[in-house]
């Protein structure tokens, strides 16, 4: 039964993942390209990354950069295993969101890994960005999980789901949701937070892998945007809650809204050097989130 | 084996449909590049930012010696399928781009691929475009992949951090032709940066920027500035805006009325000019000692005398052109990171065509520590 919904939750995540992909060449609207050949996108890029032969390069960890390259789709399937999709899901973990959490420390190493494997100049550099830019997000990151656990009174993702049957979280606790959305972004080097990918640095964590090798990390990460597209649904959105359309159908459609919103972000704003993330991080996302749980918590309190 | 020809052939033909270039270009040839810039976006070509992203090497202009070599390098590093191509003159770039897309597809060219050992496993050449870890040194131990171990220094914040020897171009997307700023980086911090020009293999006449008749020039000296603006915006990571301010030029060069492209200006002066974001990651960054402009100030000075060229105004020349230049950006890089470094370099965006023009032997120059 597990083995079945697990399958049937990867499939579903790579088919949101793809959709993101597809989405990204549609919203590229400054060139004077047509939409059609936007769209097809990503099979052309599969299809070359597939017929492109796999590269080595001087005295590399091949163990660790196997891990480091597949890590992060990896990650964004075990992520998925505690999002529900309506009223299924593959696990629900009495402590989903410590779960989610987990998850997303494991980047820390893989992406890592994955920078500095390879024994590349701008590899490493990539990996010590992406360290960087973790340490700027991670802690907003606690503090938005812990928003809606607390309103829930529960670590579980169904209960706080349950937990909106009034009123969605995304009302009660805005500022989450929103550091929620740019920790994902930060997790998925994305958007503004790509500098660890920056083309300044000859593609950084991407400088070095080609062929499948490259395949599996750029469908990661759109994997990872995914997750934590559907993750936000289920925590801010009220998850598979709506009007006529079956419980399954309105977490989907939310989570390609969401998952629209990133990918949208990500040519329109220029990369935000990891020493700027982490001013505004520790300064001002930081101190802005605690008092969102303040307030979240005095509700609580107040209604009993 | 059959079976995988088979998958081969029917991935080539979607794959040919976007194709990723890596361009080497040698100095004194502007015109080729913008063409072959131009034909990238109207055949939804990407630009790669390395060569293992890459699968088409599109060498523009005439490389000299050393950049000869490290465009072999470049290709050597390409994983291929890959192919080949050469363009000299603007007029070359569609039927070469075309004819090189095509070979792509192949089996030759697939076959070749399969059948290469990487070039470290059959000793050949390495390193150059591409920075391969640590430094080579001398003590003849043992050291895995041959490479010696990386030496340490105090840096900045007195850590004893690995010295990294990384060459940064001549090979390197949004980057100015056949530059190479040497540095040594402890983390991802400059420490110490060298600049050179590789010089092309035929003299270069007049830079493209400044050539032409009167109204000829003043729309080069515009779509300099846009040119300028665009790499600083792909470096700064703005990839819609980059975008715009590169198609903007090439409007600009092919003669678009002036009435058309002052609103559009305007527009991106606004968009980028008064972009806060921007702003707040350039600021403070790379301030020129004698005028005290930041790279803030060095990008709205671009647009606004962009504007002002547009209606008519004097062509204000450049406060700090030529070799003074290069020294000054590569003397300011130092004790910044990567990324900044970087951003100072392409706020300066010294014009490696101006700077060869004329100098037969290589030109050497920002040595700073």
């Amino acid at each position: 039964m597990i083995a079945w919904s697990a399958t049937a939750a990867t499939a579903l995540l790579l088919t949101v993942a793809i959709v993101g992909a597809v989405v990204d060449g549609l919203l590229d609207t400054g060139v004077s390209v047509a939409s059609a050949q936007r769209a097809a996108r990503p099979w052309r890029e599969t299809a070359r990354l597939l017929r492109q032969r796999r590269r080595t390069t001087v005295a590399p960890d091949a163990l660790l950069w196997r891990v480091g390259l597949a890590g992060p789709l990896v990650v964004a399937v075990l992520m998925a295993t505690v999002i529900p999709v309506g009223g299924s899901v593959v696990s629900d973990l009495p402590a989903g969101l410590v779960w989610f959490n987990a998850m997303d420390v494991l980047l820390w190493a893989v992406l890592w890994l994955a920078g500095w494997a390879p024994n590349s100049g701008y590899g490493l550099v990539g990996g010590y960005r992406f360290v960087a830019q973790a340490l700027g997000y991670e802690l907003p990151l606690m503090f938005a999980l812990t928003a809606p656990a607390v309103a829930a009174g529960s670590l579980r993702v169904g209960d706080v789901v349950a937990g909106q049957r009034g009123l969605w979280y995304v009302v009660q606790m805005p500022l989450a949701f929103a550091v929620f959305l740019g920790s994902v972004a930060g997790f998925s080097v994305w958007g503004p937070l790509r500098y660890p990918v920056g083309r300044d640095i000859a593609g950084g964590l991407l400088t070095e892998p080609s062929g499948v090798d490259r395949l599996v990390l750029l469908t990661g990460r759109y994997a990872l945007l995914a997750a934590g597209s559907g993750m936000a649904v289920a925590l801010f959105l009220g998850g598979g809650a709506g009007p006529l359309l079956p419980g399954w159908l309105w977490s989907l459609v939310k989570t390609l809204a969401v998952l629209t919103l990133l990918v949208a972000v990500r040519r329109r704003m220029p990369v935000l050097r990891a020493d700027r993330v982490m001013r505004l991080a520790w300064l001002v996302v930081l101190p802005a989130v605690l008092v969102q749980v303040l307030v979240v918590s005095v509700i609580v309190l107040v209604r009993g | 084996m059959g079976v995988r020809a088979v998958v081969q052939r029917r991935l080539a033909r979607p794959a040919a449909r976007r194709p990723h270039l890596l361009l080497a270009v040698a100095p004194g040839a502007t015109a080729a590049r913008l063409a072959v810039e131009r034909q990238a976006v109207a055949s939804d070509a990407v630009i790669s930012a390395s060569p293992s992203d890459a699968d088409v090497l599109v060498v523009v202009g005439e490389p000299g010696r050393e950049l000869a070599a490290a465009v072999d390098r470049v290709w050597g590093q390409m994983p291929g399928p890959r192919a080949r191509a050469h363009v000299v003159h603007p007029d070359q770039v569609r039927s070469a781009l075309g004819a090189a897309v095509g070979r792509l597809a192949d089996d030759d060219h697939v076959r070749e691929a399969a059948g290469r050992t990487d070039e470290w496993h059959d000793g050949g050449d390495h390193g150059g475009g591409d920075p391969g870890g640590g430094h080579h040194g001398g003590s003849g131990m043992d050291m895995p992949g041959g490479l010696m171990m990386a030496e340490r220094a105090d840096d900045r914040d007195g850590l004893k951090l690995d010295v990294l020897h990384v060459p940064l171009g001549p090979v390197l997307a949004d980057w100015p032709a056949g530059l190479v700023v040497d540095v040594v980086l402890q983390g991802d911090v400059v420490q110490h940066a060298h600049a050179r020009v590789l010089a092309p293999a035929r003299p270069v006449g007049e830079p493209y920027w400044t050539r032409g008749g009167r109204d000829e020039r003043r729309r080069r000296y515009v779509a300099a500035r846009l040119d300028s603006l665009g790499r600083l915006l792909a470096v700064a990571g703005w990839e819609a805006a980059a975008t715009a301010s590169r198609r903007l030029r090439d409007d600009v060069l092919t003669g678009t009325d002036a009435a058309d492209v002052a609103p559009r200006l305007a527009r991106l002066d606004r968009r980028v000019g008064g972009s806060r974001l921007l702003r707040w990651s350039t600021e403070g960054l790379g301030v020129q000692p004698d005028t005290g402009e930041d790279v803030t100030a060095r990008y709205r000075r671009w647009l606004t005398e962009a504007r002002g060229a547009l209606t008519g105004h004097d062509l204000v020349p450049d406060p700090t052109a030529g070799r003074d230049r290069l020294d000054l950006a590569t003397r300011l890089m130092v004790g910044l990171d990567l990324a900044a470094a970087r951003l100072v370099l392409a706020s300066f965006d010294p014009d490696p065509d101006a700077l060869v023009a004329g100098a037969p032997a290589p030109v050497h120059t920002g040595d700073a520590r």
